[in-house]
């Protein structure tokens, strides 16, 4: 299943709330949480990993992975965590409100 | 920053940014294909497979890196834009707290730079940038001529004749224009009761495209209607003379407009401002073409009254183009003067004077130039000491920070922030000083020249910024380098307790020198208003303020027929007897000959001697004076008995002398009843009869103050011979403004006048003042300008001194010195460099004393009183200076001072 527009960011943020994470963990962190079902283009992920660190939501820093190769880890700012809580809201919202809709019965008067 | 600098930087940006990005996909297709490789697929399905995961790989990278080097360059900026406001900040903090240094350091850059704004703005307007509304006015020039006059050697002039002009204006080709002018003039606008003069400028119609002036309205006249022998009868009018006498009236082209009874009509409007070459202010400008000198005019070399204003094409030197006007004047020259085929032409800026030296005004304002800039290097020395000693008061703040790891280069930039906004803050300062200086300087340098507009404009601003700036950089760079250089442990432990005796005495002998500046210039100013002083309350021999002298014009009607002469002489003995009979009118003459107006002299002999020996290498001057003369003027009579109402053409033949011709002529004897044959008679004819000399009077200035007694006669109206020209003076019992309006009125009402020229005397007499009032003004601001910066200097050196000696006066006061005694000595410090500098000043002045002398007026140069006021006042100063130091190192805690730093 292909993300819905502008979703990419919420998930990104997510995946960096229990931590901080290199690219290739949160691309794996998706996968997982998904199922399996969304699939996500990792180009697009390094995309907006990026742009939001420009933006100040997350802060980078060069560290060393698990397996002890050296890497790129991402956590989330302080601005990072309230657009995230910002953007969850508001997501929920959203799905609350399309599938009020879509579960309605009544004819339109 | 550099443009190639700014490359390499954003270079090196991108090359980390690019590595950045490298690593970190490199580490993720490993990771992928380590992935894939553990879900069973060969090493190159799985690097192949993490590829497709990741999409286009070129375009992904070049957007991670377009996104980094982005960001770097914001973060960069932004981080520089912040330390730079962070420095501003921590300078103004610690700049407010010491207030006081602030505000003697800005007061003191306000001052020098403010002085030299002035005169940068005066210079500019005068010498670089040329009148107003001329454009690119390097290229344009006044013409020369020089040659060998003989006797007084080579005469150099700027007024020729129409011929020059038009020789050069066909023939030269190093000029784009080439146009003739007369020195201003004046005409009559209206007629009657309404009839007042307005400045006129006559011209050739090339002067405005030569200049590069553009019409208001309309046009300028052109060379249809400026050509010799008559142009025709049109007018430019004055922007400002066009608003206030016909209210901007949109429609003025084409109207007529009467001038001296005769109708010219309007072409165009020039400009506000618009002086033409001499920045003379002119009403109304007329073809130079209808101004006839002579019938011979447009070609005779005779008639002389023009001067020629020319603008070198680009690329020609002013010294090729006189060559060539050299060739072609000599070439042409059909005149009677054979110094003139050798006459050298030259073409020099139009700052120059008429007889080709940069005039007084240029002269001055370059020397006030030189004079502003030692003021501002005496403030950079002295703004260089403030600061010096200011960062020694923070030696410990500095070694602390620079023992917290703060770079040196970090707090040289810090330091120099400080003296950058100080020295901003003496730019501020120095726009306010310079807007004072220059309406001063205006209202005494500058009076006669036309100017609009103040002192103060872009450029001059410009100019203080750029100033402020390079003086900030120049007095705070060493201060800076010097502070940061220090022994950190040594400094860290006493503070600033020892050193700087070596530098105490510099600065010490610096405030010597200011103070001798000082002296320097406040004994020309004193020098200066004494003359002026002198001068102004110098008798001249009759009471200039209190006589009107009134020119009347007649009317075209007095001035035709073939009696002419009878009837004006006429007008004027009715002009007098009505004049006598207003009631305000205290007392009134005729005269032909007087004070600051025309002069003439005729052979004059006594029976018995050969001709009368010259006085000062003058002959005798006459006068032919109505009875009252010498009562209106308010000339004392000695001897004798004035002249009265019988004492006219036609009767005995009488003379009264002044003092000084009573005493070279007839020395030792009373010259009443003494013989003069006043005019001399042709070969054969019979000798002239005595004019008996029946009274002495007081001698007068004739022409300026500054001349010496000559000998003067006076003879009755009517009984003159071979001379003429008659004014009216007039002595009115009220104040003067109100007598000039009355007297205006009165003359309006006679029919045979057109209009009358109304001056006092002293306004003749006052332009005399200027040198004096100059020397006064500029002397005084510059003097005590450089008191107020010696005794801030001074101030600042004692209050260094003390800082230095604290502990040194600590243990004078733990031994028991009283505060007195320690006021004493810190204001004996302060004395001792007064002093110094006093005498240094007072022995420059002596021997520079000869320089000034010829400028001034009844002063010796070296006038004790004068010397020894002056420096009593600056070692004053210098007290006053120390004592507010004295006073705080005498309150000094000997046991703080001894524990602390």
């Amino acid at each position: 299943m292909d993300l819905v527009l502008g979703t990419l960011d919420i998930l990104v943020l997510r995946g960096l709330n229990w931590g901080p994470k290199h690219g290739y963990a949160v691309a794996r962190w998706i996968e997982h949480s998904s199922g399996g079902t969304l699939t996500v283009l990792d180009g697009a992920l390094y995309t907006a990993l990026h742009r939001m660190e420009q933006r100040g939501w997350i802060a980078a820093e060069w560290g060393v992975s698990s397996l002890g190769r050296r890497a790129k880890f991402y956590r989330l700012t302080p601005v990072g965590r309230k657009q995230l809580l910002a953007e969850t809201k508001g997501w929920t919202d959203y799905v609350a409100a399309v599938g009020k809709v879509l579960r309605t019965t009544t004819q339109p008067a | 920053m550099t443009d190639s600098l700014w490359r390499r930087s954003r270079r090196i940006f991108r090359r980390t940014v690019q590595d950045d990005v490298d690593d970190e996909v490199a580490f993720h297709f490993q990771m992928r294909a380590e992935q894939f490789m553990a879900a069973g697929m060969t090493r190159p399905d799985a690097e192949r497979a993490a590829r497709d995961q990741f999409g286009d790989e070129t375009e992904v990278r070049s957007t991670l890196v377009d996104i980094g080097t982005r960001g770097r360059r914001q973060h960069d900026l932004r981080e520089r834009f912040d330390s730079v406001r962070q420095d501003v900040s921590v300078s103004l903090r610690s700049l407010t707290r010491e207030p006081l240094f602030t505000a003697g350091v800005v007061m003191t850059l306000g001052l020098g730079i403010g002085a030299n704004a002035t005169m940068f703005g005066i210079i500019d307007r005068l010498m670089l940038r040329g009148p107003e509304h001329v454009v690119d006015a390097r290229n344009v020039d006044r013409l020369y001529l020089s040659w060998n006059s003989g006797g007084n050697g080579i005469r150099t002039e700027s007024v020729v004749g129409y011929v020059t002009y038009a020789t050069l204006r066909d023939h030269a080709t190093s000029f784009a224009g080439i146009a003739a002018y007369t020195i201003a003039g004046t005409t009559l606008l209206n007629s009657g009761a309404q009839a007042r003069e307005i400045r006129t400028g006559r011209v050739t119609w090339d002067l405005f495209p030569t200049l590069g002036v553009k019409p208001v309205i309309g046009r300028f006249f052109d060379s249809t209607e400026d050509h010799p022998p008559k142009g025709e009868n049109v007018v430019v009018l004055g922007e400002d003379f066009w608003q206030a006498e016909f209210g901007g009236d949109e429609h003025i082209v084409g109207r007529r407009v009467t001038f001296s009874e005769t109708p010219y009509t309007v072409v165009g409007v020039a400009p506000s401002g618009f002086t033409g070459p001499e920045r003379a202010r002119a009403d109304a400008w007329f073809p130079l073409s209808l101004t006839a000198v002579t019938k011979d005019w447009p070609t005779t070399y005779r008639a002389q009254w023009l001067r020629v204003v020319t603008r070198r094409k680009p690329g020609v030197t002013p010294e090729k183009a006189g060559a060539e006007a050299t060739t072609i004047l000599r070439a042409a020259y059909t005149g009677d003067k054979p110094a003139m085929r050798q006459l050298v032409a030259s073409v020099r800026p139009l700052w120059y004077d008429g007889s080709g030296a940069p005039s007084a005004v240029a002269n001055v304002s370059r020397w006030l130039m030189g004079v502003a800039v030692v003021v501002l290097l005496i403030t950079c020395a002295n703004v260089a000491n403030l600061l010096v000693a200011r960062t020694r008061r923070r030696r410990r703040e500095i070694a602390v920070r620079l023992a917290l790891g703060v770079g040196r280069a970090r707090l040289i930039r810090l330091l120099l922030t400080e003296t950058m906004l100080v020295s901003l803050g003496g730019a501020l300062a120095a726009v306010l000083v310079a807007g004072f200086g220059g309406r001063l300087m205006r209202a005494t340098l500058l009076s006669s020249v036309a100017w609009s507009g103040d002192v103060i404009d872009g450029r001059v601003f410009l100019f203080t910024l750029l100033l402020a700036i390079v003086v900030g950089l120049v007095t705070g760079l060493a201060p800076a380098l010097e502070a940061t250089r220090l022994n950190l442990t040594g400094s860290l432990k006493s503070g600033d307790r020892d050193g700087g005796g070596r530098r105490g005495a510099g600065r010490a002998i610096l405030s010597s020198v200011q103070a001798a500046m000082s002296v320097i210039l406040l004994v020309g100013a004193a020098l200066f208003v004494q003359s002026l002083w002198r001068v102004r309350a110098l008798d001249l021999g009759f009471q200039p303020a209190r006589v009107i002298r009134a020119d009347p014009l007649f009317a075209r009607a007095a001035t035709q027929g073939k009696n002419a002469a009878v009837v004006r002489t006429q007008a004027y003995a009715e002009a007098l007897a009505r004049l006598q009979a207003l009631p305000w009118v205290e007392r009134a003459a005729i005269a032909v000959g007087s004070p600051y107006g025309y002069g003439f002299s005729v052979d004059v002999t006594v029976p018995g001697q050969d001709s009368l020996p010259r006085v000062a290498g003058e002959q005798a001057s006459v006068s032919a004076v109505s009875s009252d003369y010498f009562s209106t003027m308010g000339m004392s009579l000695r001897r004798g008995r004035s002249f009265s109402a019988g004492d006219r053409a036609g009767t005995a033949l009488v003379a009264i002398v002044g003092e000084t011709m009573a005493t070279v002529v007839w020395p030792g004897e009373n010259p009443i009843g003494k013989c003069l044959i006043v005019g001399g008679s042709a070969p054969g004819a019979p000798p002239r009869p005595c004019s008996t000399v029946v009274g002495v009077v007081a001698d007068v200035h004739r022409k300026s103050v500054r001349e010496p007694a000559t000998m003067q006669y006076y003879i009755p109206l009517g009984q003159e011979d071979g001379f003429g020209g008659s004014i009216l003076l007039v002595r009115p019992r009220g104040p003067m403004p109100e007598a000039m309006i009355l007297l205006h009125a009165a003359m309006a009402r006679m029919p045979e006048f057109s209009y009358t020229r109304l001056e006092t005397i002293q306004q003749s007499v006052d332009p005399e003042f200027r040198p004096w009032q100059l020397g006064a003004a500029m002397f005084g601001v510059f003097g005590v300008l450089a008191l107020v910066i010696a005794s801030v200097g001074l101030y600042s050196v004692i209050a260094y001194l003390v800082a230095d000696r604290t502990r040194e006066l600590g243990i004078r006061l733990a031994l028991g010195a009283t505060s007195g005694r320690i006021v004493r000595n810190v204001v004996g410090q302060g004395m001792a460099t007064t002093g110094g500098g006093v005498a240094a000043g007072t022995i420059i002045a002596i021997v520079g004393a000869r320089y000034i002398q010829p400028l001034l007026f009844d002063v010796s140069a070296t006038s004790p009183a004068i010397l020894g006021g002056v420096g009593s006042i600056v070692i004053a100063i210098g007290i006053v200076a120390s004592w507010a130091p004295a006073r705080r190192a005498s309150r000094v805690d000997p046991v703080i001072a001894l524990r602390a730093e």
